[in-house]
């Protein structure tokens, strides 16, 4: 590894190494997030030369398909809706916190994948939409109609909610903790 | 009433604050440990083939590859065909490319639908497909047929006349970027699909009797695929990619022609290119070189995209603030009054375009049971607005499902 190289691996860590661990964590949960951390980066060492100007939406990039392949046995949203809320048991009631929580998981667990990474690239990582059609390597211009589009479909998904939905995904969430 | 991106918000699990506790403790150091020594070790952390085929092989790889040798004799021909290599490509293999065409290589008797029907059941392993001719017919000859097979996003294919009678497939989906950047660094850009987690990739260079073939892994999806094997992109002069999901079962492919001649030596000027009136692909591509190495020259890391329908999409690195004045400079003199040119010359026939669009609206009104009208004349937008406005998110679906039709292949959705 050459002193440029590490400087700028150095400097990448420095700058990133916490938004990639937010990120890792919100869809993989504290625990795994290390491990998601350390795979990015490698593999961001790896595709260095093929690095754009605008680093942070890149590895962003880096990090939705490291964890694609990392966790894509996993193929529902648990791990997101173990953490929605702050997991109650199964007999205890729903404060109100909760509930919208479970509520607004059940919506979003009902998106298609690239619809809800959109919502999410731009609600929790705070990207715009030029530099999330970056992480999801698509243009500007598709992004933004991908983008309107989960949007509308978001809403449709929360007002379609069901008790019977937040029951499910309370149940899940109760499943979880018995493992 | 809060917006869908506020609602998300607040039900963030982990905000910044948690991030920053992870950094502060001890951790992150470990973490970061952890990426140095896989770093230093060369150890795979995952599947990452295309890169890792570049490293030189250490001890222990050497002493894998002595006790897969056997193997490897019998795995040989798959990966690497002669002219008399295997044809059976239904399986892992890769496919025997042409250099003049992209499959097969020297063309086969029958219609268009015939050769799609070929390509299908073959190369894709698509065995109850329904073929659409598309209308229309460019100078050349290219008549388009979409390939619907059950529970796949359907693909189109270009087929085109070939010398001494029979067609061609010239063109597969939206073909992928060749790109051009330092030598050890110039490759393929593999476009992500939807549902992909594995697939291959084959390779033909100019000139050459070998299709090369290579195994892909997700994580080479949305990166750049490069390889030794391939010292110059401008030798590509075919490719074919054929995503797999997690049964190892074909659901999509991309591919396309990108050169059928060797690259010019020296860039000729603009002056000189544009001299007879014509733009070739060589010289196009010796334009985009020569705007390449001007930014190189300035101090900046260049690449460009090439797609074989024409289209350049370059990336430059460093100096943020200065990059898009250095790259105006560099383009403007070597390269701007000949991609206009080329441009006009692979211009998506109204053909084309039109029957892109009028897909769009027949897919929105199958589902609507609606009518919104024909398309009627390139640029009109009447019944695309009218079938947008109407069911927007069937209208989006519906283009999302032919974005292999895009004229460009560039949407990269």
């Amino acid at each position: 590894m050459s002193d440029a190289d590490r400087r700028w691996l150095e400097e990448l860590w420095s700058n990133y190494a916490s938004r990639i661990f937010a990120y890792a964590a919100r869809r993989v949960g504290q625990q795994h997030a290390d491990d998601v951390v350390s795979d990015v980066f490698v593999v961001a060492w790896r595709q260095r030369k093929q690095r754009p100007r605008k680093e942070l939406p890149w590895l962003y990039g880096v990090a939705r398909r490291v964890l694609a392949d990392r966790f894509r046995a996993e193929s529902r949203w648990e791990r997101l809706i173990e953490r929605a809320g702050n997991q109650p048991r199964l007999e205890e009631p729903l404060d109100d916190d909760v509930a919208d929580r479970l509520r607004l998981a059940a919506a979003l667990d009902k998106l298609a994948e690239p619809d809800r990474e959109a919502l999410l690239l731009t609600a929790w990582e705070g990207l715009k939409p030029s530099e999330a059609a970056v992480a999801l390597a698509m243009t500007a211009s598709a992004f933004r109609m991908r983008l309107t589009r989960a949007r509308r479909r978001f809403r449709s998904a929360l007002a379609e909610n069901t008790g019977a939905d937040i029951a499910a995904e309370r149940s899940k969430r109760g499943g979880q903790r018995a493992k | 009433m809060q917006s869908e991106l506020e609602l998300i918000r607040s039900a963030n699990p982990v905000d910044m604050a948690a991030a920053d506790e992870w950094s502060a403790s001890e951790l992150a150091p470990l973490c970061r440990q952890r990426v140095m020594e896989a770093i230093d070790s060369g150890a795979t952390v995952l599947a990452m083939d295309s890169v890792d085929r570049a490293r030189p092989a250490r001890p222990w790889q050497i002493a894998l590859l002595a006790g897969v040798v056997v193997l490897a004799a019998v795995a040989l021909p798959y990966w690497l065909l002669g002219p008399g290599g295997r044809a059976d490509v239904t399986n892992r293999v890769p496919v025997e490319l042409g250099t003049d065409y992209v499959w097969p290589t020297g063309g086969r008797s029958g219609s268009a639908g015939d050769l799609a029907a070929a390509f299908a059941s073959e190369v894709l392993g698509w065995t109850h497909a329904t073929l659409t001719v598309e209308p229309g017919i460019d100078s050349a000859g290219t008549v388009w047929v979409r390939i619907q097979e059950p529970e796949r996003t359907g693909l189109s294919v270009a087929t085109t006349p070939v010398p001494g009678g029979g067609r061609a497939i010239t063109q597969v989906g939206s073909p992928p970027l060749i790109e051009i950047a330092a030598p050890a660094e110039s490759g393929v850009s593999i476009r992500p699909s939807e549902g992909a987690v594995t697939g291959d990739i084959s390779v033909r260079l100019l000139g050459s009797t070998k299709t090369l073939g290579y195994r892909l892994n997700a994580t080479d999806f949305g990166g750049r695929f490069t390889t030794p094997d391939i010292n110059d992109a401008l030798q590509i002069a075919t490719v074919l990619i054929r995503y797999r999901d997690a049964n190892g079962a074909v659901i999509s492919a991309a591919g396309g022609q990108y050169a059928s001649e060797p690259p010019l030596s020296a860039a000729p000027t603009q002056d000189e290119i544009l001299a007879d009136g014509v733009v070739t692909r060589t010289e196009f591509q010796a334009a985009a070189q020569a705007v390449v190495d001007c930014l190189n020259q300035m101090g900046y890391t260049a690449s460009i995209g090439l797609g074989v329908g024409g289209g350049a999409s370059f990336n430059v690195m460093g100096g943020e603030d200065t990059a898009d004045q250095a790259f105006s400079s560099c383009h403007g003199e070597h390269m701007g009054r000949i991609e206009l040119i080329w441009a006009d010359q692979n211009a998506p026939s109204p053909e084309r375009e039109m029957a892109f669009y009028n897909a769009v609206v027949d897919c929105v009104e199958a589902q609507t049971g609606e009518s919104y009208g024909d398309v009627g004349a390139v640029g009109s937008t009447k019944a695309t607005d009218a079938a947008l406005d109407a069911a927007p998110d069937i209208y989006m679906a519906c283009f999302d499902d032919m974005i292999d039709w895009y004229p460009d292949g560039s949407s990269g959705g």
